[in-house]
This record gives C-alpha cells, sequence and structure tokens, in this order.
C-alpha cells in the first residue's frame, strides 16, 4: 500500500460516517445509502491524485454523491417508489413514537423528486449554505432556494405529515 | 410558522440517521478502484487494437491479396453507355463502364489506384512526363475503363494519351 493509499483510508474512515448518513438520506435505504457511498469512495480514489487541487476532499466526495445520485439513480432504479412501508426501519430507534415520526418523515421524503431531496437534505441535514449546495448541484443559487422551497411545500402538504400533525393536535 | 417546519424537519432528518450499521472496509474501495482502473485500461486497449486493425488490415489486404482478390460486382459484358463518375473510395467498378479518371502522372504512366486496388502499366511510359517538376501534382483527366477483371485502360479527353493497366500487388514509389 503506498503513502497516497494510506492518506486516502484516513479520509475514507473519518469522512465514512457523515457520508454514510447523508447517502442514506438520500437513497432512504441504509443498504443503498452504503453501496452510494462506495461507488462515491471508489470515484474519489481514482481521482485522489489531484487532491491537493480540491478545497475539501469531504465537499468534493459529497459532490461526487450528489451527481453520483442524481444520475445513477435514474438508470438503476428508475422503479423507486414511495411505498407503504419502508425496507429498513433500523434507524428509528427505542421509543415508538420516534419510530412514527421517522417513518412518516422518510415516505415523505421519498415522494420526493431526486434533486428536491438532494436540496433538502444538504440543506436541513449537511446544514450547508445556499452557495454551497448550488455547488454541488451544478445550478444557481435561486434554483437552491427554489428547490428547497418546492420540496418545503410538497413535505407540508403529504398527506403522511398532515395526517401525523392532525394526530399531534 | 416556517422556521418551525425547518426546525422540525432538522430534527426529523437528524432523527432518521442516529444509528447507521456497520458498513465494509473502506480498504474493499481501494481494491474496487483499481479492479475497475484495470478493466478500463484493458476496455481501452481492446478498442484501440480494434481501431488500430481496422485501419492497417484493410490496406495489408489489398497489398497482399490484391492481385489475386476477385473485383465485385462480377463482370457484365455490356456497350457502354456514359461515363459515370469514379465510386468513392474503394467503391466496386464495372466491367465495360467508363468512369472519369484523374491518372497521377507525376514520374510518368506507372502506377495508379482503381477501383480500390493497385493497377501497374503495361508498358511503363517513363519519358514523357519525367521532366515535370517535384512537388507539383500533375495529373491527366480522362476517363479508366475496366476492360476484364485482369485489364483497365485509360485514355486521355484529349485523346493523345492512352494507357492499358494491369493488377499489381503493391504500388512502387516514385524514384
Amino acid at each position: 500500500m503506498t503513502s497516497s493509499d494510506a492518506e486516502f483510508l484516513e479520509f475514507a474512515e473519518a469522512a465514512r460516517l457523515p457520508l454514510v448518513r447523508t447517502a442514506r438520506l438520500l437513497t432512504g435505504d441504509w443498504h443503498l445509502g452504503q453501496d452510494l457511498l462506495q461507488v462515491t469512495m471508489m470515484k474519489v480514489y481514482l481521482r485522489w491524485g489531484r487532491a491537493d487541487r480540491w478545497d475539501s476532499p469531504v465537499t468534493y466526495a459529497r459532490t461526487v454523491m450528489v451527481n453520483t445520485y442524481c444520475t445513477w439513480y435514474r438508470r438503476r432504479w428508475r422503479h423507486e417508489v414511495p411505498s407503504e412501508r419502508l425496507p429498513d426501519n433500523a434507524d428509528a430507534g427505542d421509543a415508538a413514537e420516534s419510530v412514527v415520526t421517522t417513518d412518516v418523515l422518510a415516505r415523505a421524503l421519498a415522494g420526493l423528486p431526486r434533486r428536491q431531496r438532494a436540496a433538502v437534505v444538504l440543506r436541513y441535514y449537511d446544514d450547508l449554505p445556499v452557495e454551497q449546495v448550488a455547488a454541488i448541484l451544478g445550478c444557481p443559487p435561486g434554483t437552491v432556494t427554489s428547490l428547497t422551497h418546492r420540496a418545503l411545500i410538497r413535505l407540508r402538504r403529504s398527506p403522511e405529515l398532515l395526517d401525523d400533525m392532525a394526530g399531534e393536535r | 410558522m416556517k422556521d418551525r417546519d425547518e426546525r422540525e424537519l432538522r430534527r426529523g432528518l437528524r432523527a432518521m440517521v442516529t444509528e447507521p450499521p456497520p458498513g465494509p472496509p473502506m480498504t474493499g474501495v481501494i481494491e474496487a478502484a483499481r479492479a475497475r482502473r484495470r478493466r478500463d485500461r484493458a476496455g481501452l486497449g481492446v478498442v484501440a487494437v480494434l481501431v488500430a486493425g481496422s485501419l492497417v488490415l484493410p490496406g495489408m489486404l489489398t497489398r497482399d491479396r490484391g492481385a489475386q482478390r476477385p473485383l465485385t460486382p462480377p463482370p457484365v459484358p455490356s456497350a457502354v453507355a456514359s461515363v459515370a463518375p469514379m465510386p468513392r473510395g474503394s467503391g466496386p467498378v464495372v466491367v465495360g463502364q467508363q468512369y472519369h479518371f484523374d491518372l497521377y502522372v507525376h514520374c510518368g504512366i506507372r502506377y495508379t489506384t482503381f477501383g480500390g486496388r493497385p493497377w501497374r502499366a503495361a508498358p511503363e511510359d517513363t519519358e514523357r512526363y519525367a521532366s515535370y517538376d517535384v512537388g507539383r501534382v500533375y495529373t491527366l483527366r480522362g476517363t479508366m475503363t475496366l476492360v476484364s477483371t485482369d485489364e483497365a485502360r485509360f485514355r486521355s479527353d484529349t485523346g493523345d494519351v492512352t494507357a492499358t493497366f494491369r493488377p499489381v500487388g503493391r504500388i512502387e514509389p516514385c524514384d
């Protein structure tokens, strides 16, 4: 193993946890998220020789991940549809209430178009500023604002979330 | 209200990813990437060989088998109707048909390519055009007729130059 490989492994292990969480939110599934992370890291490794030109390897990896998700997903999983029950609920925690809330939000998220979902995850989970999300998605900042705005409207109108909110009242 | 929604969304998203399951080791990524690189390079190599083969092979076949290769389509003895344009590239020529033809005569009437095959003048005429300046391209405008599968005849438009050609394996460069 070269010193470059060792540096890559150090980066990959450090970035694994935040990136796999982003991947899980994008794909809606831990296993698909792991797949997306592996493909992303492979692409990053293949360009690791140019890492000194990147502002931040994590940002670069996140960009690769989102772009892979937006295109790769379209090619391989066109059959993806929002499901009544998500395939995994291992992340729901112990509390029954938490399970319900998480499941409802996950289903609502799964109903969003890919770019809207990516914008929501990057803005509200990764807490990235609009400009950085725009750089990752390769679009103007105004488009990010529009994507998140439309996503929020859609989430608010989502029947799952409306039912859940009505139940809280 | 909007801020509250966004706070709820943030909290919900974080709740979804609290306990990630253990994933495969990252060393596997390096192995997979190397395998993919090898595969890509092998694919590029195959493409390069195929491209090179498609460029070189036709020339080799022409050179090696030019004298024996039958012309297509099969000979059709017929009276000459009119002068036809030369088929593009090495397109087939028909026996008995006259074709517009520019004969290259830079170092005399020696070799030419007609119907995708190399031909040699019989006899060669190196005297008539030997005094032409090097570097200039000289061609005689006329017609070429495939008399039979192993004979082609050139006639200049002025009518004062005729030449007979026989199939040959390869074209020799000018001296």
